[in-house]
């Protein structure tokens, strides 16, 4: 079999062809053209956006029969021969898989030679950063001051592996993602060589699909092209990229809209029986949420789709408000970066989603007020039961306590001890020393090892800014404890009672507490009155 | 034999059959999804494709001393490259070793065939060696890489192939392989490798354990958690058991979540369900997720190196605080 695939076939080799690194382009051939050639160059990047293409350009332009030159004949055995990868005075090294110090050896001695038949002894050194420590450490002195007849090109998708000796030797260019507008074109002008029919509206699929990186777009379209022969209709690049129906989306939102949770557990059924993948589903979830909460704010021209989408993206929009958004945005971000790494993802997918439909509607501020200042009375929906019964959350204003950054950390940090920290009755910090009691013996034990001390020493450190010792003691030994900080407010007298039910009768504070379920805390004299 | 004896995923198979017609097959393929959809049998399948000369490239026939040689490892253009004994990645001499074979033509098929299995247990050295020759390797020579998740492999290595998701199978086509064990179809969750392997009988003996602890947690009164902190260590004896007891603890918070939320159909332990009912009915909705939830740190935390007890006897406190009764929440 001959056949090659789109991105080796239309790999560019003249540099007018190298899409999207136009700086860089322009900057070498001037470098060929006032004589101004480096003798090492380092190209770094993202996968797939021309460095090795570069590499290759750049050394038909130095050693090409009519050279150096800006745009090689591609017909010279010198050209042909880089092309094809076979030329003798070109070495494409995989650093990658010969990284150790004797193949650098290897290469010194061999850069000691006179190129054979062409200009220069080019090196191409691809996947560079892989190279062992040592290897890195032999290449410095040729790097720094290589035979004038050397020069070095070296490829990598990791710049920060490389080290600094190694980088201050180089010219370095860093290649920068391709903007989707370059690829469109680009895959256009592809499918039209291959005599493909595709529209726009597909292209722009796989564009989204390919995150800036010119090889992923074309092995998408490859693999399209290959599923639907000369003709491409929209549906087939949805369904070869994996993309969710849109129905299925639509539902999801709407039983999202309606926290119900049994419609979107069927949802998950549905896709995973049609054979969708569940990652995919989240991703394109997230980004119809994000499209809702651009429409709910009006941000109407960032969303992209035709109009009776747009129209319907909107009607959706309504049944949310900015803040529920906004939080499902938050929480499905989350869901989806926890379920790359499961092994269980159906499940846990499962357990997000319900967690979703199940965490409260947050009311828009600006629209309680609003029926508020209309006279009419809102009142909020009965509180759903947090999903966090346990950590009941402080009051809003007070300062964290320290028992609280304790184990605030400690959930980051070491999940287990925190579900044991959280029984403590107390924690304190006295000077040096961090004391927690536990409740019981029970307790006590099992918050009594190695491990659980070693978590707790670290994370009370950390919040103490300071090495600290942690005491663990138990019972309910200690005397009862003064009035806790958190009482800081001022003792109750005869004028504060009568302030405060002053304050209750006020109509506007009155409002306040019942839509906001809250209470009063404290009543303070305005200054100067 | 043929692409016809594989079962589910006719889309992928018709795709990759279509290239194969047309010649347009791509270097470097990558077939990601769950353990035991028939990812491996399907690679082979193409295997055996691109080298059968009775009905190749199109089809296969299963017959010839191509097809036979390669079904038993033993082709000398169809390499797999896989976990060596007693250790835990591919190293970077294995695929070193692949390199130097890649310039060669083939020796006695029409294609060379690599096969990685599974590609997510390169390391960063034999990941990255694999770089070059995947990108560009000689005529005839093809890459198809296996992968359960494919967030796992470099960026680098993943642009460089085409890449096809498997689905698990649907309840049905487990059905149709002869699996009579309802249990066993709904437990496979749509893998035949887990189906066709599983020892119910030992799984139901884990189910139970797995059962035992949550209803111990539920239950427990302040007198009775010591007992129940010393039963998590039967769960957390062995490394190897535990991840699947983590596995039966979702299957059974799912089946919960199911009665919870109305939807009894997709319940796997069908043959209990009174006994989940009861749990169900024991919380709301609410404290099942955040159980639940805490089953997703302790799969994340079995990464790193952590006691497992200790994970265990977190679950277990976690499970208790879940009835509103219980004299450990009121702490």
């Amino acid at each position: 079999m001959k056949y090659q695939v789109i991105a080796r076939k239309f790999r560019p080799q003249v540099f007018e062809d190298v899409i999207g690194q136009k700086p860089i382009v322009q900057t070498l051939q001037n470098a060929i053209r006032m004589n101004r050639i480096g003798h090492a160059y380092l190209f770094s990047g993202p996968r797939g956006v021309g460095k090795t293409t570069t590499a290759r350009l750049l050394a038909k332009g130095l050693n090409c029969i009519q050279g150096p030159t800006i745009s090689p004949c591609n017909q010279c055995p010198s050209c042909l021969e880089i092309a094809s990868g076979q030329c003798m005075d070109v070495l494409e090294i995989d650093a990658a898989s010969n990284t150790g110090v004797d193949n650098i050896r290897e290469l010194r001695e061999n850069a000691r030679y006179a190129p054979s038949r062409d200009r220069f002894k080019i090196f191409i050194v691809d996947e560079v950063h892989m190279l062992s420590t040592s290897a890195f450490n032999a290449l410095l002195k040729i790097l720094e001051e290589p035979p004038s007849h050397v020069a070095f090109i070296m490829a990598t998708t990791e710049r920060h592996k490389l080290p600094a000796t190694i980088l201050s030797r180089c010219q370095q260019f860093v290649f920068r993602s391709i903007s989707a507008a370059e690829i469109q074109a680009h895959l256009r002008s592809i499918a039209d060589r291959e005599g493909v029919k595709i529209d726009d509206r597909s292209l722009s699929y796989v564009v989204r699909a390919s995150e800036g990186s010119m090889r992923d777009a074309q092995s998408l379209l490859d693999q399209i092209i290959s599923f639907s022969g000369q003709e491409v209709v929209d549906e087939d690049v949805r369904d070869v990229l994996g993309f969710i129906p849109s129905e299925i989306l639509d539902q999801t939102v709407d039983a999202l809209a309606g926290r119900d949770s049994r419609a979107l557990l069927n949802n998950i059924g549905i896709v995973i029986d049609q054979g969708l993948n569940i990652q995919q589903y989240v991703r394109e979830f997230i980004g119809r949420i994000r499209d809702i909460l651009l429409m709910r704010l009006d941000l109407d021209e960032k969303v992209l789709g035709s109009i009776e989408e747009k129209k319907a993206l909107k009607e959706r929009s309504a049944q949310f408000s900015e803040q529920d958004l906004i939080r499902y945005f938050d929480m499905l971000l989350k869901l989806e970066s926890d379920l790359r790494f499961t092994a269980q993802p159906r499940f846990h997918l499962e357990v997000g989603f319900i967690k979703l439909a199940k965490v409260g509607h947050v009311r828009d501020i600006e629209e309680v007020l609003s029926s508020m200042r209309d006279g009419k009375i809102a009142v909020l929906p009965p509180p759903v039961a947090s999903v966090k019964p346990a950590a009941a959350s402080p009051k809003p204003a007070a300062p964290p306590s320290f028992k609280d950054s304790l184990t605030k950390r400690l959930q980051d940090k070491s999940p287990t001890t925190f579900v044991y920290a959280q029984k403590a009755e107390r924690i304190e910090q006295i000077g040096e020393r961090v004391e927690i009691q536990m409740p019981n013996d029970l307790y006590f034990s099992a918050l009594d090892t190695r491990e659980h001390r070693a978590a707790l020493e670290s994370a009370a450190t950390e919040v103490v800014g300071r090495p600290v010792s942690v005491s663990l003691m138990k019972g309910q030994a200690s005397p009862p404890r003064p009035a806790a900080p958190s009482a800081a407010r001022p003792p109750a007298t005869p004028e504060t009672n009568a302030a405060m039910d002053t304050a209750r009768q006020e109509p506007l504070v009155k409002k306040f507490l019942e839509v906001f379920r809250g209470d009063l805390a404290q009543v303070k004299p305005v200054k100067g009155e | 034999m043929g692409f016809d004896q594989f079962i589910g995923n006719r889309k992928i198979v018709g795709r990759i059959r279509t290239k194969l017609k047309q010649e347009r097959f791509p270097h470097g393929l990558m077939f990601a999804g769950p353990e035991g959809v028939g990812r491996r049998t399907f690679a082979l399948m193409v295997a055996k494709a691109l080298n059968c000369p009775l009905q190749g490239p199109e089809d296969f026939c299963g017959d010839c001393t191509h097809c036979r040689r390669i079904q038993s490892g033993t082709h000398p253009d169809v390499q797999t490259v896989t976990v060596e004994e007693e250790a835990t990645q591919i190293k970077i001499v294995q695929i070193r070793q692949l390199l130097s074979t890649l310039e060669m033509k083939p020796l006695e098929g029409r294609n060379k065939v690599f096969i990685i299995d599974p590609a997510n247990l390169l390391n960063q050295e034999s990941s990255n060696a694999l770089l070059k020759g995947l990108e560009e390797p000689p005529d005839n020579s093809f890459f198809m890489l296996m992968a359960v998740n494919v967030h796992e492999l470099l960026l680098t290595i993943r642009s460089r192939c085409q890449i096809y998701h498997f689905a698990p199978l649907t309840l049905d086509e487990i059905r149709s392989q002869g699996i009579t064990d309802e249990f066993a179809v709904r437990w496979s969750q749509g893998s035949i490798g887990r189906a066709r392997s599983a020892d119910i009988a030992a799984i139901k003996a884990q189910r139970e354990l797995v059962l035992d602890f949550i209803e111990a947690a539920v239950n427990a009164k302040d007198e009775t958690l010591r007992d129940m902190l010393s039963a998590s260590a039967d769960l957390s004896r062995t490394r190897q058991d535990f991840s699947g007891h983590l596995t039966m603890m979702a299957a059974v918070l799912g089946d919960i979540l199911y009665l919870t939320e109305g939807t009894p159909d997709n319940v796997i332990c069908a043959d209990i369900r009174p006994r989940l009912e009861r749990l169900a009915s024991s919380a709301p909705a609410e404290r099942w997720v955040r159980v639940s939830e805490f089953l997703r740190v302790m799969e994340n935390s079995l990464k790193g190196h952590i006691n497992r007890q200790m994970l265990t006897d977190a679950m277990a406190l976690v499970t208790a605080e879940i009835s509103d009764d219980n004299p450990v929440k009121s702490r």
